[in-house]
């Protein structure tokens, strides 16, 4: 392969039967991840008819910060799945049959903005979680057993360290695939 | 996705099976099997988008955005694409000299690998003899701006598989 058009006569030469099997296993996948987001609609729609009939159902006679502090941990998870569920749709909505440039750059600004979620939002609703947590401790402790109340507590230690280093393989994770996306045009 | 149109992209696969598949072994220094897997997630993608197509371009045009897309995307989000080009490339260096068919192949994916992403892409679907105007809408640059370019590109592959500096 001497010159380029040598090359391009070889590469052109180069030719496999059809698998025919994959073609089958596409529409089988399509089918699956059909399935899938069908099963995940179900199922946030399943949890939160459950936290609304738990809200309706609730004999109300806790002392406020009860209240308060359970609205904080469940209000900051639910906001954060939102959050969540609206970036993946953000996601699928950047147009796949744009120009390489057009895609890339709305990827861009797609990974820019998770890094702010994960920078900015994140760090403030865990700590809105956590002041909810903090809340609900005098009525953990007045409702719970010795045992449960110490479980709750020291396994919170745990947990809270848990999502930090979720959180920060993300940022990790977005951060590397930013860097890929610089570096692709940089260079020659 | 009708009866119609999944009959217009079983057509439409088997027409473009190996040209998709060349550019997706082009992403993956030759690695088969990866090739395929990259091919498989083109498809699906295309079958998920397939009514979005506006007749704007020709569908093969559009089936080529999407593949340079998707590769890319995969390749930028998905930790086995990752592994193993830096695995193969430590491997495909040092075998240029094999005047073996086989070799070749090896040492001209190991060349295309040391273009960048959108270099690569833009060799790819010349390789693949898609007329340059095109290729120039799937980039998303000027038809004159891609000659030039095309042009050194060109001459950086031929010297890197004749075994020369880059």
């Amino acid at each position: 392969m001497k010159t380029f058009e040598e090359i391009q006569n070889s590469w052109s030469q180069n030719k496999e039967p059809i698998d025919e099997a994959l073609l089958l296993a596409i529409s089988n996948r399509v089918n699956r991840l059909k399935n899938k987001n069908r099963i995940t609609t179900a199922v946030l729609i399943a949890t939160a008819a459950l936290l609304v009939t738990c809200l309706i159902r609730v004999d109300y006679t806790a002392p406020v910060s009860f209240y308060v502090g359970l609205f904080l941990m469940i209000g900051s998870v639910g906001y954060r799945v939102i959050v969540e569920i609206i970036f993946t749709q953000k996601l699928s909505k950047i147009a796949l049959d744009n120009s390489y440039y057009n895609y890339k750059s709305a990827i861009e600004k797609y990974y820019c903005s998770r890094l702010v979620l994960h920078k900015v939002w994140t760090p403030i609703i865990l700590v809105i979680y956590w002041t909810g947590f903090v809340i609900l401790i005098p009525t953990f402790k007045e409702n719970l057993t010795h045992f449960w109340f110490n479980y709750t507590c020291i396994s919170s230690v745990p947990i809270a360290i848990g999502m930090l280093f979720f959180i920060r393989y993300h940022i990790k994770k977005e951060h590397l695939i930013l860097n890929k996306l610089y570096e692709e045009t940089s260079i020659s | 996705m009708n009866k119609y149109s999944k009959i217009d992209f079983e057509k439409l696969y088997r027409e473009q099976y190996n040209k998709v598949l060349r550019l997706c072994m082009g992403y993956v220094q030759g690695d088969e099997h990866l090739a395929k897997d990259l091919l498989q997630e083109v498809f699906i993608k295309v079958w998920q988008h397939w009514d979005n197509f506006k007749g704007g371009s020709q569908r093969s045009t559009w089936l080529y955005r999407i593949t340079v897309n998707t590769c890319l995307q995969q390749l930028r989000t998905d930790q086995k694409y990752i592994k193993t080009s830096i695995e193969i490339l430590d491997k495909d260096t040092s075998v240029s000299e094999s005047i073996d068919k086989e070799q070749q192949f090896k040492s001209l994916y190991s060349c295309i690998y040391q273009l960048s992403k959108e270099n690569q892409s833009i060799i790819l679907l010349e390789l693949e003899g898609i007329p340059q105007k095109e290729i120039a809408l799937i980039i998303g640059i000027e038809h004159n701006a891609l000659r030039t370019r095309l042009n050194r590109i060109k001459s950086t592959l031929t010297k890197c598989v004749n075994n020369e500096n880059i």
